[in-house]
């Protein structure tokens, strides 16, 4: 069943179908979840506060959009919603998160570590909006159109904010980039 | 096309966003330009760094388990609330409307009583009796008045007057 169908019958009530779409998104959904909480169970607490949500409201969902941009549209404001009353994101917390390095890793490894750590640094270094549509766009593969319509913004505002965005990650992550540059 | 607007595009074309037009000019500024190529180059590897070192989470095994029971919960819970707004549909509501509606009335006649002694005094100032008789009425004015003889409150008032003493 595509994606049109499993919408039109959730809206008709079937249980069923909208499983098959949380099945499909929930991944996408804690990811985007992770990227802003930095803690793997707020960010599925999130996922199902946010699909239970979309379950509860079927009216307000016009099969005419895409249901992508929508199911994140309420990610996002969740996650941000989170995020100013917890007024979370110190380095700290990142620090905590991270699976702590053992003298028995391989090289390779600890470095792999390490420039995951520095990746993930520098994107939470990054200002509330661009942050956003960093990993809207450059980690959940959404359109600069498709993510203009989740942050309710101009397509120029997205691309205008990636390329700020960009700018900060390339001067953080200088020596890295330049290591791997085709 | 020059560098500074080309810089500016770089981002969306290596994320692929522009017409075609654009790309094509771009493509041909970024062949002759070394500093354009060299910075698109580094953007390019920028989104494959991201990409590569992006920590991806998976649902856990009981994610739609959990998510199913606070769905039914929520279905139960919306039903007792469904049962509590028809009750006050079916009783408070109406009997609202009912009590406005005679305290509505009893107002409505009050004002209707003052507002018609006030027209027949302006319309026969000389019926003063008969507007005395209404008020008299409506007001209990009567009680008002001197008591009746022989009773013991005339007697009374009388011991009062020869004696001098204060009423």
């Amino acid at each position: 069943m595509d994606e049109t169908e499993l919408i039109l019958k959730f809206k008709q009530g079937d249980k069923f179908a909208f499983r098959q779409l949380v099945e499909k998104y929930q991944d996408s959904v804690i990811n985007v979840g992770y990227q802003f909480l930095r803690n793997k169970e707020e960010a599925e607490e999130m996922a199902q506060e946010v699909f239970l949500k979309v379950f509860l409201s079927t009216g307000s969902y016009r099969p005419q959009a895409k249901f992508s941009t929508y199911l994140f549209k309420i990610v996002v404001n969740s996650c941000l919603n989170k995020l100013r009353d917890k007024k979370k994101f110190s380095s700290s917390q990142l620090e905590e998160n991270l699976p702590a390095p053992t003298e028995e890793q391989p090289d390779k490894s600890l470095e792999r570590e390490e420039l995951k750590k520095l990746v993930k640094e520098a994107i939470d270094s990054l200002p509330e909006n661009q942050r956003t549509v960093i990993l809207l766009n450059q980690y959940e593969g959404f359109s600069y159109q498709d993510t203009a319509k989740i942050l309710d913004c101009s397509v120029s505002a997205v691309e205008s904010r990636l390329f700020r965005a960009k700018e900060s990650l390339k001067k953080k992550l200088a020596t890295h980039i330049k290591k791997d540059a085709i | 096309m020059k560098c500074q607007k080309v810089r500016k595009k770089s981002s969306a074309f290596v994320d692929g966003e522009l017409s075609e037009k654009k790309k094509v000019e771009i493509t041909h500024h970024l062949e002759t330009c070394p500093s354009c190529g060299e910075e698109a180059k580094v953007l390019s590897s920028l989104s494959v760094l991201l990409r590569e070192e992006k920590e991806s989470m998976k649902a856990s095994p009981y994610f739609w388990n959990k998510l199913e029971q606070r769905i039914i919960q929520a279905e139960t819970n919306k039903n007792v609330f469904d049962t509590l707004l028809e009750w006050l549909n079916r009783t408070l509501i109406p009997a609202s409307a009912t009590a406005v509606v005679v305290i509505g009335l009893f107002i409505g006649i009050c004002l209707g009583g003052i507002i018609y002694t006030r027209i027949a005094q302006i319309l026969n100032p000389d019926s003063s009796s008969l507007v005395q008789q209404e008020m008299n009425q409506s007001l209990h004015l009567s009680t008002l008045n001197d008591f009746p003889q022989e009773s013991i409150g005339e007697i009374y008032i009388g011991l009062l007057a020869e004696n001098n003493l204060p009423k």
